[in-house]
């Protein structure tokens, strides 16, 4: 495996960024970006990794260090994916794959459809939302409507453009819960109000910030685990405020 | 009623997968750390105070989540994060800000501290797991 400089950082590169936007841990993709640049020969290697971009430098013993820059802006959450980078990592030492191989398969990885479809995703979202309120101790009928009003929450998220603005989406699915649920209890299709509104707005807890900020900061990685718990504590603080906004007009 | 909770603990779990795009083989695994959580929680509480019971059970996924990430080579993260949903103290939260926006502001500090602890005892539970095996880890590699 003759790799250039140029050439691992531009793989090392790409695999960071997809594990990154996709929810992986800071550390996780700091090894990662080591190991794979150990592999292809490089004798020094050093990368800087925070949530919103990546700084990966390489270089042969006496030679002048090379650097990349990648700059993070989408973020989602696909596991899978982080998970198939992982996988990729792990094989390019044992299988030797040269520089267009190594790129292709990655390229592959990043524009993989998500397993699950949207619908799947809204569908499950809403069978979450059903389900926490009866774990509450809600009757069916709430459950029900909760299930209708988190597939509401969730449709609007992945198909409107709220999803572009940061936080905005979590506090329209607090306000939305309320004023769908305090319907739904007037109308007679429910009777508490508590556990369709806790269990719609549970798909939206930040859980992958939860635990990667907590995974982060016990592995040294501070920035990151400040950002990370800022992340979470940010969103937690948008759903209550939609929640509270709601409340407040309808209540 | 105990029976059924864990069988939504299960299910609630394993639909969140879907949520967060885990790898399809997984998916079991997810839910059933969702349920052991939970039953954790449950027998631990028993006897014991709300924190403890909520540390220990977030220990006890963290520790089925190290064990799931290398059966199935996957990130601990899949297992962890979908598992601890059940102990999420969504009552809490909720009544917390409807104290708040009452004008309540005595109450809803307390139950804010009580909701932040919950938080927290989850997080230090993942974390005690997450250090003790980076240490493990680590070890192995140096012999």
């Amino acid at each position: 495996m003759a790799y250039k400089p140029q050439e691992i950082l531009e793989v090392a590169g790409f695999a960071a960024g997809i594990m990154m936007k996709n929810g992986g841990e800071t550390y996780r993709v700091e090894e990662m970006i080591t190991y794979l640049c150990a592999s292809a020969g490089m004798d020094n290697t050093s990368s800087f990794v925070i949530p919103t971009g990546l700084v990966i430098s390489v270089s042969r013993s006496g030679a002048t260090p090379e650097t990349i820059v990648v700059r993070l802006r989408e973020r989602g959450t696909n596991l899978e994916k982080v998970s198939l980078v992982n996988d990729f990592s792990r094989k390019m030492a044992i299988q030797k794959w040269s520089y267009p191989e190594a790129m292709a398969r990655l390229q592959e990885i990043d524009s993989t459809q998500d397993s699950y479809k949207k619908y799947w995703v809204i569908l499950a979202s809403g069978m979450v939302a059903g389900l926490f309120t009866l774990f509450l101790g809600g009757v069916g009928m709430d459950a029900i409507a909760s299930f209708i009003t988190s597939v509401v929450i969730q449709s609007l998220i992945i198909f409107s453009l709220v999803r572009e603005i940061n936080f905005f989406s979590e506090f329209l699915g607090g306000f939305l819960a309320v004023l769908m649920g305090i319907s739904f209890v007037k109308a007679g299709l429910g009777q508490s109000l508590d556990g369709i509104v806790i269990g719609a707005i549970i798909p939206l807890v930040p859980g992958i910030a939860i635990t990667n900020a907590v995974r982060d900061v016990v592995k040294g990685e501070l920035l990151s685990g400040v950002v990370r718990t800022f992340e979470a504590f940010w969103i937690s603080v948008a759903i209550a405020a939609g929640v509270a906004a709601s409340f407040y007009l309808f209540g | 009623m105990g029976k059924i909770k864990i069988l939504l603990a299960f299910f609630i779990s394993f639909l969140f997968g879907f949520v967060f795009q885990v790898p399809r083989n997984t998916l079991l695994a997810c839910g059933l750390t969702g349920a052991v959580g939970y039953i954790s929680f449950t027998l631990i509480g028993l006897s014991q105070p709300l924190l403890l019971a909520t540390l220990l059970a977030a220990m006890i996924i963290g520790i089925l989540g190290e064990l799931f990430a290398r059966i199935y080579k996957t990130p601990v993260t899949i297992f962890v994060t979908v598992g601890f949903i059940p102990l999420v103290p969504g009552l809490k939260a909720y009544n917390t800000i409807l104290a708040l926006t009452n004008g309540e502001f005595t109450q809803g500090i307390e139950l804010g501290l009580q909701t932040l602890f919950t938080a927290g005892a989850i997080a230090l539970g993942i974390s005690v797991i997450s250090s003790v095996a980076r240490m493990l880890k680590e070890r192995a590699r140096i012999n």
